[in-house]
């Protein structure tokens, strides 16, 4: 690690404080940073403020550092693993699986039978089976990875349709609860299910960790990779499983947040560089950063209403990337 | 068959590649024999048959190479050089045959330890990613890393030194996209030797290179051949090339071995025009007294 990346951790890790105390103050009702202050170290003083502070706001807060970890190193592994700058588990079709699963068990009305659980495991389901689908025509005859992100757009226009297509001839009450989800939400989620999603995300990201060295050799190449004395596929599987767990979990406690895989290591990148060593934990952090930030704002700009998360990630995210890309010579997007 | 005639010179200090500054680590690797006499040969193939799905490329080839010989495949577009190249190199499953290497079936050893013994330079390498041209020569260090292990003294002294051996230390700093095409083929290579390879093999290392960067990428591995005894195994598609450089080549047309010998032995007139279907001239090179092919063009017949 260098003294840059040095500065940058710490940077990184200043603003993760700094978006930590705008997230308990602002929302619905804006508390003034003494107050969180003493909502955080003597609950007891002001009630209002501490019942705000802990019951509602640390959680979400801490929903959001899961899932915009998760989906930034789950983007930043897609990406060298398959050295193409679009990848994530949007593009992938891995996001429109979740979305189908979901929309399916919304529909048939399946909460009824089987309570809460059934949201978060639909999705998950969908997503790991949309993703499974997309591997195994790749990997057909000689893994490809053309195929596998050409097969994972087309899959995810074909959910999409057929998204749509049930909401279209489904109860109105029904589509409302839908639509929001699919947008991505960070609110609806109960404490219990987000302890739940927090093993899979947190040991996925671990598992990249360890793995960043592989990782970096793979992007020279399966071929070169063979010779370094990488077995390239059972890596690969690895790498792919362990992105759609984090993939699939945070679909199934947030719903459809797109941009946040694709921004945060693109940023992070020109800021570290490629080497994933440094570039898996400052993504993981960074992530931790752009959502927990981007849910504040969804809850300040049209309070006491909220917007979902996914709006925000989608406007803000989508206009800084271009921006981005727009200074970049095409070569150095990597 | 097997021979290794050098041209006139004979290969007597065998250093196996550690370079002179560093120790040799031992015990490295299970299957490393110390004993290996040079009658044996390092690499051994026989009645290799492979292709890709129903399509066989290449049939029945059979060679061995012994220790510190420069080993040369040549032949026409769609030969089956570079799937010969990647069945030896272990990428590619032959379909018969085997591919022993210190005597030992390739396909058995652990592909981490053929990778502290054989290095290889695959065709037409990039790097998608801007990696630094040291972190890039710092990945071929990876098999000698256990997991999760920092690269040590060791390490950083090899990497110096093939920095400094193909002359790309000065750019160590600079990302890959900075560099112009005979640059980035000299940071792959020290990616290669970064490996302490035995044995190297490279794929057309001068393809799309102008003539100055051909003979500097080829003179960096002439000098580890002949100096450290490494051997070496390249794919050309320059005959001339071939004929300057390599002690033996290995003639190949429609997937079989079609001459196999010296490069005065190989590069007759008669055997490059039955192979490559056009008319030659063969001289001689009044330098190095290695034969020459000149180019007629159809209009001159």
């Amino acid at each position: 690690m260098t003294y840059r990346h040095t500065k940058v951790f710490i940077a990184l890790f200043l603003l993760f404080i700094g978006t930590f105390l705008l997230g308990l103050a602002f929302g619905g009702s804006n508390l003034s940073l003494s107050s969180v202050v003493t909502a955080i170290f003597q609950p007891e003083k002001d009630s209002i403020a501490s019942t705000i502070v802990w019951q509602l706001r640390v959680p979400r807060f801490f929903l959001g550092v899961l899932v915009g970890a998760g989906l930034s190193v789950a983007g930043c592994v897609f990406q060298g693993l398959l050295r193409n700058p679009l990848a994530e588990p949007y593009t992938l079709g891995i996001s429109g699986g979740a979305a189908l699963g979901a929309t399916l068990a919304i529909v048939f009305g399946l909460p009824g039978v089987f309570g809460r659980i059934t949201l978060p495991l639909a999705a998950f389901l969908g997503a790991f089976l949309s993703l499974s689908l997309t591997y195994a025509v790749a990997a057909r005859r000689r893994f490809s990875i053309p195929t596998l992100i050409l097969g994972g757009v087309i899959l995810s226009f074909l959910f999409s349709a057929l998204v749509l297509l049930i909401l279209s001839v489904a109860d109105t009450d029904k589509v409302h609860g839908t639509i929001i989800w699919l947008m991505g939400d960070l609110s609806a989620t109960e404490t219990g299910m987000a302890r739940v999603a927090a093993f899979p995300i947190v040991s996925g990201i671990l598992i990249m960790i360890l793995l960043a060295q592989q990782l970096n050799i793979l992007t020279l190449g399966e071929e070169k990779a063979t010779y370094l004395g990488l077995n390239t596929e059972s890596l690969r599987k690895i790498f792919f499983l362990a992105a759609s767990l984090i993939t699939g979990a945070c679909v199934a406690v947030s719903g459809l947040i797109g941009f946040v895989g694709l921004i945060v290591p693109h940023f992070l990148r020109r800021l570290v560089g490629p080497n994933h060593r440094t570039l898996i934990p400052t993504s993981a952090l960074g992530g931790a950063i752009f959502l927990p930030l981007c849910d504040t704002m969804a809850r300040t700009i049209i309070a006491p209403l909220e917007l979902p998360v996914g709006v925000i990630t989608g406007i803000a995210g989508g206009l800084v990337f271009i921006s981005f890309i727009l200074k970049t010579k095409s070569w150095e997007i990597f | 068959m097997g021979e290794c005639r050098g041209g006139g010179e004979k290969m007597n200090n065998s250093r196996p590649f550690p370079l002179p500054l560093i120790p040799s680590r031992q015990g490295r690797g299970s299957f490393r024999t110390e004993t290996n006499s040079d009658a044996s040969p390092l690499l051994k193939v026989t009645d290799l048959v492979a292709g890709y799905q129903d399509r066989k490329i290449i049939d029945k080839i059979s060679f061995s190479v012994l220790k510190g010989c420069f080993l040369g495949i040549i032949g026409p577009n769609g030969s089956g050089k570079t799937t010969l190249f990647r069945v030896i190199t272990g990428f590619l499953k032959p379909w018969g045959g085997e591919v022993l290497y210190q005597g030992k079936n390739t396909s058995r050893i652990p592909a981490s330890d053929i990778a502290k013994e054989i290095a290889v330079m695959p065709q037409g390498m990039e790097s998608t990613f801007s990696f630094t041209v040291e972190e890039l020569v710092a990945m071929g260090r990876f098999p000698y890393l256990g997991h999760l292990q920092k690269s040590g003294e060791r390490d950083r002294n090899v990497i110096r030194q093939v920095l400094e051996l193909t002359d790309t230390k000065d750019f160590k700093g600079k990302k890959l996209f900075e560099l112009s095409g005979g640059e980035k083929q000299r940071v792959f290579l020290a990616q290669a030797l970064a490996q302490e390879p035995k044995l190297l093999l490279l794929d057309e290392p001068t393809a799309h290179l102008d003539i100055g960067h051909q003979i500097r990428i080829l003179d960096v591995i002439k000098r580890l051949n002949r100096s450290q005894g490494v051997t070496v195994i390249v794919v050309l598609h320059d005959l001339n090339l071939a004929s300057l450089y390599c002690d033996r080549l290995i003639l190949l047309k429609d997937g079989s071995i079609y001459e196999e010998g010296s490069p005065s032995e190989v590069m007759t007139y008669e055997t490059i025009e039955a192979v490559y279907e056009t008319v030659v001239l063969v001289n001689e090179n009044p330098v190095t007294r290695r034969p020459h092919v000149l180019l007629v063009s159809m209009e001159q017949q």
